[in-house]
């Protein structure tokens, strides 16, 4: 009895392995059934006249989230942001002066208002400057007498808004340097009603990001070409947005011309500041600042960021880099030709 | 008394286990290559591979050029050039963008220290 019980406990645990092993290789295909059920997505695509590129992380209808996040960036430009597309409320605007529009749009072409009223060098009607210096299109030098005019033109330009009628007044509205921003805006709300937590979007030059952890996003070496970054910015849950001299310009007699205006001089902006990157908690917010203090240069400019609680990274032409406090633990420099210094 | 666990019960875990992270493995390397994509609207018309002799391929108004194991945009069709002027990739996760004509190129893969986003 007592070696027929031993033999029956051996049996018993040599029967356990097998099935042991039939556990694992259960748990091991149900694993990763489940992980290709939660991957990661991700698509690109352009929109205004920029890329596009869309990542959610760790989602079960990933794909569908980046076709419909993009759909909604791509929606924003032809509906209304568009200066190509001759159906857009912009180019409506340009052409016919007036504009029944819907409430969103209404909405937020008083946000930008109110947003452009805090910088003198930021206008949202850049787009006479922009076709006289034919940015678009080679580039030109105007003369003194033309770049007079179109600043006396620029000084006489508004915008009417009474609920959802809007008129515009002697001058062509542009707002290509808050509409990044504004598509990241966009398609990180339709994410996050979707209860998507981890992702990222960035259109141009501006990023949105949603998630747990800080994501490495790359800040463009102003000196070097599109896939040449001088730093690296670990945060989450903010937008950032950076505006430069060094992508879009025109060179004409040793002179750089930036296709970024300032609305004092009616000039392309000339200072000592070669890309500014701001980081705020909202798109068209982190693309207004990044334009503006671009415009304003290092004092107004830091003391614009100031005033919205954003923080920033600025870039100076003698490759000296002055970052907001709360971000210097955030940016690693992996150049060294660049110098850190921390705004007071 | 027996061992618990027999030798042949040992490599048939082992054997298990090994075929689990070999799948892993074989899941994750789809994601590896040196390959460059040439895309349209965000939609993949051309894969060339990083190897191989000088190649041009003219995509929806670029040239894109294969020469020594890089690619580059040789010429473009558009008023602003910065694909011309973005130079040389090679390294997976690097990418050239001309927005006017709605084409990327871009090397597959990944690498370490491959960034999230990139802003600029």
């Amino acid at each position: 009895m007592v070696w027929n019980n031993g033999g029956d406990s051996v049996k018993k645990s040599k029967n356990i392995v097998p099935f042991l092993a039939i556990i694992l290789v259960v748990v091991i295909f149900t694993v990763s059934f489940f992980s290709s059920m939660t991957s990661d997505a991700e698509a690109s695509n352009f929109a205004m006249g920029s890329p596009v590129h869309i990542k959610v992380y760790g989602e079960r209808n990933g794909d569908d989230f980046c076709s419909n996040a993009f759909e909604r960036i791509s929606f924003i430009d032809r509906a209304y942001l568009s200066h190509t597309i001759a159906t857009s409320a912009v180019s409506t605007l340009n052409r016919d002066g007036k504009l029944v529009s819907d409430k969103w749009f209404a909405d937020y072409l008083n946000e930008c208002m109110n947003l452009a009223e805090k910088s003198d060098c930021f206008t949202l009607f850049s787009g006479e400057m922009k076709k006289l210096w034919k940015i678009e299109d080679g580039g030109y030098v105007p003369t003194n007498e033309e770049i007079a005019k179109s600043l006396e033109n620029l000084e006489n330009s508004s915008l009417k808004i009474d609920s959802n009628s809007i008129s515009i007044n002697n001058g062509l509205l542009d707002l290509g340097a808050l509409g990044k921003g504004t598509a990241c805006d966009e398609a990180i709300n339709y994410l996050k009603k979707q209860n998507v937590e981890n992702a990222l979007v960035t259109v141009g030059g501006s990023v949105g990001a949603i998630g747990k952890e800080p994501y490495k996003i790359g800040i463009r070496n102003p000196f070097g070409t599109q896939n040449d970054y001088f730093a690296v910015l670990g945060v989450t849950d903010c937008f950032v947005s950076t505006s430069g001299d060094y992508e879009k310009y025109f060179e004409k007699d040793g002179i750089r011309y930036s296709h970024i205006f300032d609305a004092k001089t009616g000039k392309p902006v000339q200072n000592d500041v070669t890309s500014v990157t701001v980081v705020a908690d909202n798109g068209t917010l982190s693309d207004f600042l990044s334009t503006a203090i671009f415009c304003e240069g290092i004092e107004s400019g830091i003391a614009l960021a100031d005033e919205f609680d954003a923080e920033v990274i600025i870039v100076k032409k003698d490759k000296s880099v002055l970052v907001s406090e709360e971000l210097k633990d955030k940016l690693t420099i992996n150049d060294d030709n660049f110098s850190l210094s921390v705004i007071e | 008394m027996k061992k618990l666990i027999t030798k042949k019960d040992f490599i048939l875990l082992i054997l298990v286990l090994i075929v689990g992270v070999a799948g892993i493995f074989l899941v994750n390397s789809a994601n590896k290559g040196t390959m460059a994509e040439i895309k349209v609207d965000g939609e993949t018309v051309e894969t060339i591979s990083l190897d191989g002799e000088y190649l041009e391929k003219e995509i929806g108004g670029v040239t894109v050029c294969r020469e020594n194991g890089e690619v580059y945009v040789k010429e473009a069709v558009c008023p602003d050039k910065v694909c011309v002027r973005s130079g040389r990739i090679s390294k997976a996760g690097e990418g050239i963008i001309c927005a006017p004509n709605r084409v990327a190129v871009e090397i597959g893969g990944k690498n370490e220290n491959q960034l999230d986003a990139l802003t600029g």
